[in-house]
């Protein structure tokens, strides 16, 4: 998937003329791991958006497997089950009066007959851990981390090729968000699918994602490894964005003398980097 | 593209207009109003659209902005003219099978749609220079006097303001809402009228949810800080008339003694 000098511009002809995206080049290949951050307003929402077609550019070429995807002829509604979204708050998704109804939405959307849909709700369902004894329990009645499993499974469900997650662990207690973003981890590595994980917090994307594109003002800032990205500590802060905590700690441990390495992002790195300090200074 | 609606909103800009007392602004349009039905030819519709042109260039509201909110009233439009045309009867100048048009209904059908134009424009001009809540302020002030025969003034005006205040909150939740579906291949544009109607569950659901939440929230936040009614409420920004208000009543008020004057001498 491509994008080649994408532009969008929201109410064009007002004095409240909002330049969202500019040009934005990006390639996506499969099997990536993506993470997507950027401040709030910076347009990384428009940005996934435009990625299945829901928003048109005002300038600019997308294409999906080689195909412009406002060329004549092309199926958005088949490439919305290619790239699956997963919009930010699962309440803006969830309408069915039990939850396997809510999920058979989107296969059943993309005509498929009965049998392959509830096959695909259920597999679907199993693959986010969603408890089987809730399958007909009210969607409005779950709590939030189900919400979005749910929500998450209703496009699963369509088997796309790319999943793409608006802030999935926004609102979440922090276990709620460690199981959603070992769920996403899961995905990528047994099913081999391509992941966007956009967000705001750098610890969500730090220990995931294998390439970093940052986002300010509606272009792109930084698109790289996470390593590398950290190293533009100052560049981040100045866009409102922070550095993992536990960055922050090797940075200050560095400062205070001890010989370790200050570009780790996950905590399991940090503590082995620790241990192994330690148990060189006290042999 | 529901975004394209611009009849009710708010364009925030600098200008006379937009700092003019919301209860000028509302006497205004109606004296307007009644002008538009006062005078009867050309020199007189000349004149209320001339002093309507004068009203939106002093507004800073591009003209564009205006000409985008008629689109939606132009179906509505069509119709009118179309039925004037056809159905007033007097000397007849084309005639096709039952079809006929008049010189009567051609001059009655052109009077309503310019009417209607000057019409729409005009309030649409209001509503796009004072924000909702001077409105609905301007308003509560004006129907002051109906609290001695027992009209909840206070709580109309209220329930007006929030209503008004949801409006785009309410959109641009749908606009997500119809995203979010059409994510999973939910089709909103295609298929007969049962089809389309039955596609409008998966968004009408979330939006109901979403509007009673709302309205629970904003009862509890309204009770949190002892919200009571009208009652002895002072407001925090009371309403106070400028010169530029007493120039704005004199002109609107001469405005439309020009267009009996127009009326009467023509």
């Amino acid at each position: 998937m491509t994008l080649e000098h994408v532009n969008c511009i929201y109410s064009a002809d007002t004095n409240h003329s909002v330049h969202a995206l500019k040009d934005i080049c990006l390639n996506i290949d499969d099997g990536e791991f993506i993470g997507l951050i950027g401040h709030t307003g910076c347009g990384k929402s428009t940005l996934v958006q435009h990625l299945n077609g829901l928003i048109r550019p005002t300038d600019g070429l997308i294409t999906y497997d080689g195909q412009d995807i406002y060329g004549k002829g092309f199926n958005r509604k088949e490439l919305r089950g290619k790239v699956g979204l997963v919009f930010q708050y699962p309440e803006h998704q969830l309408f069915e009066n039990d939850v396997f109804a809510d999920v058979c939405f989107g296969p059943t959307n993309l005509g498929l007959d009965r049998k392959e849909v509830e096959l695909r709700a259920y597999e679907a369902l199993h693959a986010v851990g969603f408890p089987d004894e809730d399958f007909y329990s009210s969607p409005f009645e779950l709590s939030g981390g189900q919400k979005r499993r749910v929500a998450i499974a209703g496009v699963l469900a369509m088997k796309p090729r790319i999943l793409i997650l608006d802030e999935p662990t926004a609102g979440l207690d922090p276990k709620g968000r460690e199981d959603i973003l070992e769920l996403i981890s899961r995905l990528h590595s047994e099913n081999n699918m391509t992941i966007i994980l956009v967000s705001h917090s750098m610890d969500d994307v730090a220990g995931y994602a294998k390439r970093l594109i940052v986002m300010d003002h509606g272009s792109i800032a930084y698109d790289d490894v996470p390593q590398e990205v950290f190293r533009n500590v100052r560049e981040l802060e100045a866009m409102g964005l922070a550095l993992p905590e536990v960055t922050y700690i090797m940075r200050t441990l560095k400062r205070n003398g001890y010989d370790v390495d200050d570009t780790l992002t996950t905590i399991d790195e940090a503590v082995d980097a620790i241990v192994d300090l330690y148990k060189s200074r006290h042999s | 593209m529901i975004r394209e609606i611009t009849i009710g909103q708010y364009y925030d800009e600098e200008s006379v207009i937009h700092r003019l007392d919301p209860r000028v602004k509302l006497v205004a349009t109606l004296v307007y109003i009644i002008s538009i039905f006062v005078v009867n030819n050309i020199i007189g519709y000349a004149f209320v659209a001339l002093f309507l042109g004068i009203c939106v260039a002093l507004s800073r509201v591009p003209v564009k902005f205006i000409v985008k909110g008629l689109r939606p009233v132009m179906i509505i439009l069509l119709i009118t003219i179309a039925f004037n045309m056809l159905l007033t009867p007097g000397e007849i100048l084309w005639q096709f099978a039952v079809f006929k048009i008049s010189r009567e209904g051609l001059k009655a059908g052109a009077t309503m749609a310019l009417r209607l134009t000057l019409l729409i424009t005009g309030s649409s001009l209001m509503t796009l220079t004072t924000t909702p809540n001077n409105l609905t302020d301007g308003m509560e002030r004006l129907l002051k006097p109906l609290t001695y025969i027992k009209v909840p003034v206070h709580e109309i005006a209220m329930m007006m303001s929030i209503a008004l205040r949801f409006i785009p909150i309410l959109l641009e939740e749908t606009d997500i809402i119809m995203k979010a579906q059409m994510a999973r291949g939910a089709d909103f544009e295609s298929g007969n009228i049962f089809k389309r109607a039955k596609a409008l569950v998966p968004l009408l659901v979330p939006l109901f949810v979403s509007a009673f939440r709302r309205a629970n929230d904003l009862a509890m936040a309204m009770e949190a800080r002892c919200y009571r009614g009208g009652d002895g409420r002072t407001k925090m920004k009371p309403l106070k008339y400028a010169g530029r208000d007493y120039i704005a009543y004199a002109v609107i008020w001469l405005f439309l003694a020009g267009c009996i004057a127009l009326r009467i001498l023509l």
